[in-house]
Parts: C-alpha cells; sequence; structure tokens
C-alpha cells in the first residue's frame, strides 16, 4: 500500500482503538498492526504525536507491580475521528466504484468497454 | 538482542533527540516489551519484531523534526522537516551522510563547471587567432605585401580556423546542456535512491 495512505490510516486506525476505550501501547499495537501490515515500533510516532496535538490524554495506572501507561480519548481526539469518518464516507462510493469495474468478465470486458465509449459519444 | 541491549543502542541512537523525548521513547519500548513478555511471548522475539534499534530511533527523530517544524517554523527547523520528509535525516547515517552527498555533488557541478569554462577558453583562443590570421592576410593582400600562393593559402587557413572555431562553439553548446542534464540525473538519482528507501518503511 502506499505508504502516505498507510500512514493517514494508521492515524485513524490508533484513533479508533483508543475510542473503543482506554488502553496502553501494546494493546494498540496488537490490534492494529495485523490490519494495516506495519512494524510493531511504526505505532509509537503516531501515539506520541496524536497525544502531542491533544488527541490523547495520558495516565499511569498500576499493573502487575509496575506502572503503566494508558491512552484516553479526548473531544480533540472525537473531533479528529468524526472528522476522518466524513471522509472516509466519500471512499466507500470510490472504493465500491473500483471494485465493481474490476468484477466485469473478459468476453463482456471487451463489450462493456465498447458500450461505455459509444454511450459517452452519444 | 535482549531488553536492555535494545534499550541500550535505542538510547544511543536517540542522543540527538531533546532529552524529555528520548525518556519517553525509552520509558514506552520499556514497558512495550514487558508487556509482550507478559502475553506469553519471548523477549528476543519481540525485539526483533521491533526491527533494529537505529531504525526504531530514526522512525522517532523523523516525527520529532516534523513536530519540532510544526511548533516553531524557524528557518532551520523548516528546512530539517524538509530534510526528514525526503529522507535524509531519516536515515540511520544521518548527518555525516547527508554531507558527503551534498559535497560529491558540489564537486561534480564544480569539476562540470571547470571543464566547460576551459573549453570556452581554449576555443576562444582559436577564435581570436583565426580571425588574426584571416584580417592579416587581407590586410596584406590590400597593401599588396602578399600576393599569389601565399595570400591565397594564408587567407584560407584562416576561414577554415573560424569556421572550425563556429562549429567548436556550437559543440560546445551541446555539451555544456547535455552536461547539465548529466548533473540534474544524477540528483535525481540520488534523490530517487533517498526516497525509495524511505518507501520500504
Amino acid at each position: 500500500m502506499d505508504p502516505q495512505l498507510k500512514k493517514g490510516l494508521l492515524d485513524a486506525c490508533v484513533l479508533t482503538v483508543v475510542e473503543q476505550g482506554d488502553t496502553y501501547g501494546y494493546l494498540v499495537t496488537q490490534k492494529t498492526v495485523d490490519l494495516l501490515h506495519v512494524s510493531e515500533s511504526a505505532l509509537y510516532p503516531v501515539l506520541r504525536r496524536l497525544e502531542q496535538q491533544g488527541c490523547f490524554e495520558t495516565y499511569n495506572a498500576e499493573y502487575g507491580g509496575r506502572l503503566r501507561k494508558y491512552y484516553r480519548m479526548t473531544p480533540v481526539g472525537e473531533e479528529r475521528l468524526a472528522k476522518t469518518r466524513e471522509e472516509m464516507e466519500d471512499l466507500y462510493a470510490i472504493i465500491e466504484f473500483i471494485m465493481k469495474t474490476e468484477q466485469k468478465p473478459d468476453a463482456d470486458g471487451e463489450k462493456s468497454a465498447k458500450e461505455l465509449t459509444e454511450g459517452e459519444g452519444k | 538482542m535482549t531488553k536492555d541491549a535494545f534499550l541500550t543502542e535505542l538510547g544511543n541512537a536517540l542522543l540527538m533527540v531533546p532529552e524529555s523525548e528520548r525518556a519517553e521513547a525509552l520509558h514506552y519500548y520499556r514497558e512495550y516489551i514487558e508487556d509482550a513478555v507478559d502475553a506469553g511471548r519471548s523477549e528476543e522475539e519481540v525485539v526483533a519484531s521491533l526491527e533494529a534499534p537505529g531504525v526504531v530511533a530514526s522512525r522517532i527523530r523523523t516525527e520529532a523534526t516534523l513536530a519540532r517544524a510544526a511548533d516553531r517554523p524557524t528557518p532551520r527547523n523548516t528546512s530539517r522537516a524538509l530534510a526528514a520528509v525526503f529522507g535524509i535525516l531519516s536515515l540511520p547515517i544521518t548527518l555525516p551522510l547527508a554531507i558527503c552527498i551534498i559535497a560529491l555533488a558540489i564537486c561534480v557541478a564544480a569539476v562540470a563547471f571547470a571543464v566547460i569554462v576551459a573549453v570556452a577558453v581554449s576555443i576562444a583562443a582559436i577564435v581570436a587567432a583565426a580571425i588574426v590570421v584571416g584580417a592579416r592576410s587581407v590586410y596584406l593582400l590590400i597593401i599588396g605585401a602578399m600576393t599569389g600562393n601565399a595570400a591565397v593559402f594564408t587567407l584560407g587557413l584562416g576561414l577554415i580556423g573560424t569556421a572550425l572555431a563556429i562549429f567548436a562553439v556550437i559543440l560546445l553548446c551541446y555539451v555544456a546542456v547535455g552536461v547539465c542534464r548529466g548533473v540534474g540525473h544524477f540528483f535525481r538519482w540520488v534523490s530517487g535512491k533517498v526516497s525509495k528507501g524511505r518507501a520500504t518503511k
């Protein structure tokens, strides 16, 4: 996948995971790594940046005798995610269009392409 | 690699980054590896999966540079951010490599320029000589000091010399354009390699 596209989607995925409930670095990583085929170390910069941009607030909670850093969604983060979801709505229609055209079988494919160009000529 | 070895190397690779960022990152990855081990994975496996400390550090450095440029857009920060975007700062061997590439590029450009100037000067000399010979023989013809074969021969030489010089000037123009294009291709090749390296991350 295009690296720039992946980067944008990664932000959205991380926001979604944190929206689902307060979470910590390892958990966020496990939920996104298989989805987007990124390295486990790709998540930290995203978490850090979103935190610095005010999308997350963090707190420490005890776990098994040590302190663990948790991320929690803020109103700023929620707004960012809502905006991204709006953009994804448009993406749905585009993806559907691309996928549909691909599925036409070969024999009809030639004919349909011809129909399309003839149709445009009218 | 063990957790401690990984964290030590990561810490070293992050020495160029603000201390708070460095501490934050080390804390994160220490926790990360411990959480992974708690979940049943082996320390070695997790560290391997995180990739080399140098790679991890370069991701962090790139983000830090971009963030600093966004916060305080001084010319220095902005050009560093641009360099990060073009993948120069995110290379593991950052500054020295960047300096080498730029120095090499300057040398190439300087040599190309020097060659062009040298050839141009030579051609100028030839043109001047040809014109002088031609003009002198015309003069001698007019005042009658040179006659017959000698005159025609010298005049001919002058004309041939001038023609050759004009031809050489045109050739030089083509060569100069070609050299400039070559330097341009070289720069494009370099930035292509750099962004290719970035894209595979």
